[in-house]
């Protein structure tokens, strides 16, 4: 899968052309090296459970999708989905896509850098998991865990708050309900 | 302002107000779990999702038993300093003990989205009782004490300023 997307270079206001594609072995090479450094000055909660990896063999890959965007040759924004197990709270047993995680690059985050060399990654990959939950008959349905610090973010998109998850360590659950062609965003 | 979802295309207007509505919000965008293991969950993500499934069951079995010993206001205190520490002791756990948390997964993901019972989850908290020393107990009384005790001399130091605004309208009144 590649698709052409527009987004916004912070430092000059111009909008520029970048591609949202298929995960690949380039981005995940990226974040080891380009992404980790910044990030690792921020605080990391748990060491690794390196058994987990080790002690067994995860086949089930199947129903997880990897997309990421890039410009200029550059990892900018990465989203893993998950497409099968997880059912909505709002209309309880409809399907819908869960959004693993989301993220944008350390240099698309006002947190780390000022300005940011992109804006728009994280709309347009959340926008992206919506369109998969259309392809997928899901009717527009998407989940996600906000991290504290985006809240306001997913609050915003309208999607619904359903309140603190005990089994997600009290992150925040948001929830994209059936997509109506009107004038939501 | 146009965003077709059939092609995945999009006007300027849409794009700016897109733009607008991030920046509004901080620029920050993250959820899920991914954070700095990102790297992991994108090589396995099955198995990454299903260990961190497995934390988090871990965390909300720590938090059920230190919510269960009324430590009042020093329980978040106790929850945060024992958390680090059981995940400290489960980087590396023993083989029975690994077997013991596996179960406990396959038992949670055989039983997701149902209400089916799930016995083995409360072997958790054994687990926890297992793994943890008596030095890690005493960290977290330890983390305990220290919270109450900030937690007292706050709520002493706003009860002397609200005692001295108001004393002098007391004198007024008397004068």
């Amino acid at each position: 899968m590649e698709q052409s997307i527009q987004l916004v270079r912070e430092v000059d206001d111009q909008e520029v052309e970048a591609l949202l594609l298929t995960l690949s072995q380039k981005h995940v090479d990226d974040y080891n090296g380009l992404w980790l450094g910044p990030l690792q000055q921020y605080e990391q909660e748990d060491k690794f459970w390196s058994w987990a990896f080790k002690q067994r063999v995860f086949l089930r890959h199947a129903n997880y999708e990897g997309y990421a965007i890039e410009w200029q040759g550059r990892t900018q924004g990465l989203m893993m989905i998950e497409t099968q197990h997880h059912r909505s709270q709002i209309v309880p047993g409809q399907r819908l896509v869960y959004v693993e995680a989301i993220a944008s690059a350390p240099w698309n985050r006002k947190t780390i850098r000022r300005p940011r060399e992109l804006q728009g990654v994280g709309t347009l990959l959340m926008r992206f998991a919506r369109k998969r939950s259309l392809d997928l008959g899901f009717e527009g349905r998407v989940g996600a865990h906000s991290l504290p610090e985006s809240e306001r973010f997913y609050d915003r998109l309208d999607m619904m708050d359903l309140g603190a998850d005990p089994d997600k360590e009290d992150l925040v659950y948001f929830e994209f309900g059936r997509l109506e062609f009107e004038l939501h965003f | 302002m146009k965003f077709d979802w059939t092609n995945f295309t999009y006007d300027s207007e849409w794009l700016r107000e897109a733009v607008r509505i991030e920046d509004e919000c901080g620029g920050e965008v993250g959820a899920g779990y991914g954070g700095l293991h990102l790297g992991e969950m994108m090589t396995n993500p099955s198995g990454f999702t299903g260990m961190k499934r497995l934390q988090s069951i871990v965390a909300r079995e720590l938090r059920d038993s230190l919510t269960a010993l009324n430590l009042g206001i020093g329980t978040e205190a106790a929850f945060i300093c024992g958390r680090k520490i059981v995940m400290e002791r489960l980087a590396e756990p023993v083989i029975e003990v690994q077997e013991q948390l596996w179960a406990v997964l396959e038992e949670d993901e055989a039983t997701r989205g149902t209400d089916a019972p799930k016995p083995l989850r409360a072997g958790v908290k054994s687990i926890i009782y297992q793994v943890m020393t008596e030095a890690d107990w005493e960290a977290i009384a330890q983390a305990v004490t220290q919270s109450v005790h900030r937690h007292l001399i706050q709520q002493s130091q706003t009860l002397k300023v609200a005692q001295a605004e108001t004393t002098p309208d007391v004198v007024a009144v008397s004068a």
